[in-house]
């Protein structure tokens, strides 16, 4: 078994590392076009009244089934240096639906805060972010789903090398615990920054 | 003398013997395809038209076009030089021997096989297809068929899998083309599909697939490998399929016959039976049809066989089968395409078995909500309730509980649940369905829990409640912070019925399932897909309606009681 968890750990953090790419990924396109719908809406009356009802759709969005949706809109030989690169595409484009929705409410507050010249208040936005980001991070795991190798699938490809169930419940074990003292370490900064902002 | 004269008989007699040994006897099928081979070649000489019989065509070009598959192992292998070996090549050069044309290849595959002879791009099929009613409405399928297959699922050879229900929520590989994803679905499979058989022979050897199906043929050359065989083995097969020949249905009466003609030649004389020892093949059918064909009655006077020697094709008849919104399906098809120039398929829902099988994905869609929203809110009521409640032990525990529940992927989770649930109980859809409602309600009530717990703790602090301590000040503070936590338990509420389709990745055979699923070969699966969408916004954004009515009935009620 221990065996088994010293060739798990590397592909653990492989697969990790993944999801952190997909995380950053989404929180760029997020940002692009978030913050200036967010922008157009404190701007413009008309803009503000076309786009609530579309961050609104956005919110409302199954993540997971947009997922499935992109992947039939994306060309099945999507490929980068020929490795299949449609799921992950995917998966981005399906996170950044989501995080775009939440970016774009959050940028809208900080506009507001910032228009009171409220810039403590207003810049609450990056700990809020860095939180969608943990979000985005811990669900783009619904990549394994679409055949993407992130960290969730390398779990998944370990356990179904064990025999008994004892050895797979260990193994979720030492996942879930590396999920926890990675997202707990993220809650750790986002609060230590919120206290700083604060004070 | 007379000695001399039995001496002079005897050897007549045996040369004459001799003589009938090497010269064969004439089938009386031979006989009917040497006719027809005439009459063609004579009308050949007059000159050919767009309207001559296929089989004038071909003996006007001189060439027999043969439509086969590149890469299916003793069947039909396209090299790097790009010649075909195989048994149906074989065959295909047979035929052009007999017509004294040369023998054309054409690359097929299983999706444009059938297209490819309607356009007139081959003259004859060879390409390990199944005689079934609904490509035999297509195409005409020559008989006798020159083989049959069953369809098999290989897995690894230690895996304990011998029928459907031990792959029940399990995935399994197929190549594109395939007519079993109905079976899959049915039988709540999930599958994944690969362009060739090449991939899908590389998905198992990367462990990227438990699970692939093929026609049990596919794998004979691999199974006679002794390092292949000692790590996959065929699980269980189904559907038992003969393969027939193929020629189009226009302009082929005279080719159709004399093809049919050949194949009883072919059977009743051995050759089959000999390309398919040359090229290592199960011979069990090709036996059961010498046999056949060997015996008299099965052929009449002019050697065309007995309809009741032959098989019959394969009825799938169940896929034409329409359902009862057919007609509003064909109707809204026709508007898309009359009003805004688009064309749509809705076939999924035109189907008996395939809307059944949609209805059955909704109704565990639904089921999956309801059941997602009770457990997020017992989790979380539950939960809070303990954390406020009870014992500096019982909070403690709680709290971690909570915490793991908090910082754990839902997939991650949901696949934990299942890998529990899986080595517990025999999986089915309906152990899916629960474990998956448990993960879920779990990930979402432990957030919610901690929200309302964090709500107690500020409600503690800010003001000292009249009688805390007692059971009924603790009962009452714990209704007031679920009040003051109400926004974020409804945003949990929310996002279980969100997360809820995530159930389908443990095999829950819900409507995005069955859709993924039924549409993996279609060409057009974009609309189904904009259906799905607008169904689960729909449904989303429903509960958000409903939750926030009764949020806001809650905090009237809260505040009406003080």
């Amino acid at each position: 078994m221990l065996q088994v968890i010293t060739q798990f750990i590397p592909a653990l953090l492989l697969g990790f590392l993944v999801n952190l790419e997909i995380g950053v990924a989404a929180v760029m396109i997020a940002l692009s076009i978030g913050v200036p719908l967010a922008w157009a809406r404190r701007r413009m009356r008309l803009a503000n009244r076309l786009i609530r009802p579309c961050i609104g759709l956005m919110q409302a969005l199954p993540t997971y089934v947009v997922m499935f949706f992109m992947l039939t809109l994306l060309p099945k030989d999507l490929s980068i240096i020929k490795l299949p690169f449609a799921g992950i595409v995917a998966v981005v484009l399906a996170q950044s639906l989501y995080l775009t929705a939440y970016v774009s409410e959050d940028a809208y507050e900080a506009f507001g805060h910032l228009a009171r010249n409220d810039r403590e208040r207003a810049l609450l936005f990056l700990p809020n972010l860095l939180r969608g980001f943990v979000v985005v991070v811990m669900s783009s795991g619904f990549g394994a789903a679409v055949g993407v190798s992130e960290a969730v699938s390398a779990t998944l490809r370990q356990a179904q090398r064990l025999p008994s169930l004892h050895d797979r419940i260990l193994l979720f074990g030492v996942a879930i615990a590396f999920f926890a003292v990675v997202v707990g370490l993220l809650n750790m900064v986002i609060r230590h920054f919120i206290a700083r902002l604060n004070r | 003398m007379p000695r001399l004269l039995i001496v002079i008989c005897l050897v007549l007699l045996a040369g004459h013997r001799l003589a009938r040994a090497d010269t064969p006897v004439e089938s009386p099928a031979l006989a009917a395809a040497t006719r027809l081979l005439d009459q063609a070649k004579a009308e050949s000489a007059a000159g050919c038209t767009d309207r001559s019989d296929v089989l004038v065509r071909v003996l006007c070009t001189k060439q027999l076009r043969v439509g086969l598959r590149t890469y299916y192992p003793g069947f039909s292998v396209r090299d790097e030089q790009g010649a075909f070996s195989g048994f149906e090549p074989d065959i295909g050069r047979r035929i052009a021997a007999f017509l004294g044309v040369s023998f054309v290849p054409v690359v097929v595959n299983p999706k444009d096989r059938i297209p490819i002879l309607v356009g007139n791009q081959a003259d004859l099929v060879i390409a390990t297809m199944g005689d079934t009613t609904q490509r035999s409405a297509a195409v005409r399928f020559i008989r006798p068929h020159y083989y049959a297959s069953q369809t098999a699922i290989v897995g690894h050879a230690s895996s304990p899998v011998s029928d459907w229900a031990d792959i029940a929520g399990r995935t399994v590989c197929l190549p594109l083309g395939s007519n079993s994803n109905i079976e899959f679905v049915r039988h709540h499979v999930r599958i994944m599909t690969f362009d060739s058989p090449e991939q899908l022979m590389d998905a198992l050897r990367f462990d990227e697939c438990a699970f692939i199906v093929q026609d049990d043929t596919f794998f004979a050359r691999s199974l006679a490998e002794p390092a292949w065989a000692a790590h996959y083995a065929i699980k269980f097969r189904f559907a038992p399929l003969p393969w027939g020949m193929a020629v189009t249905r226009e302009n082929t009466t005279q080719f159709a016959a004399l093809l049919d003609d050949l194949s009883v030649v072919y059977h009743a004389d051995g050759t089959l039976l000999d390309l398919a020892k040359a090229h290592r093949l199960d011979l069990a059918f090709l036996l059961g049809e010498q046999a056949k064909w060997h015996d008299p009655t099965c052929l009449d006077v002019n050697g065309t066989p007995q309809e009741r020697c032959l098989l019959p094709s394969v009825s799938d008849s169940e896929a034409t089968d329409l359902s009862i919104v057919a007609p509003y399906v064909s109707s809204l098809e026709q508007a898309a395409t009359s009003w805004f120039g688009i064309t749509i398929d809705l076939s999924l829902f035109r189907n008996r078995t395939t809307f059944g099988l949609v209805l059955e994905g909704i109704l565990f869609t639904l089921s999956l909500v309801l059941g997602t929203q009770l457990s997020t809110a017992f989790f979380a009521l539950g939960f809070s309730r303990l954390m406020t409640g009870g014992g500096d032990k019982v909070r403690r525990a709680v709290g971690l509980f909570t915490a793991v529940g908090q910082v754990t992927p839902l997939p991650l989770l949901l696949f934990f649940v299942y890998v529990i649930a899986g080595g517990l109980l025999h999986y089915s859809a309906r152990v899916a369905w629960v474990a998956a409602v448990f993960a879920i309600g779990l990930y979402n009530g432990s957030n919610a829990a901690r929200a309302i717990d964090e709500a107690h703790r500020t409600l503690l602090h800010r003001e000292t409640t009249p009688g805390s301590g007692t059971v009924e000040g603790n009962t009452r503070s714990f209704f007031r912070a679920v009040s003051l936590a109400s926004v974020q338990l409804v945003a949990f509420l929310i996002n279980a019925a969100k997360g809820s389709p995530a159930a389908g990745m443990i095999g829950v055979p819900d409507f995005l399932n069955v859709v993924t699923d039924l549409t993996a070969s279609s060409a057009d699966r974009m609309t189904v897909y904009l259906i799905l969408l607008v169904f689960y916004v729909g449904m989303v954004s429903l509960l958000i309606v409903l939750l926030t009515m009764l949020r806001r009935l809650l905090a009237r009620q809260m505040l009406g009681n003080g």
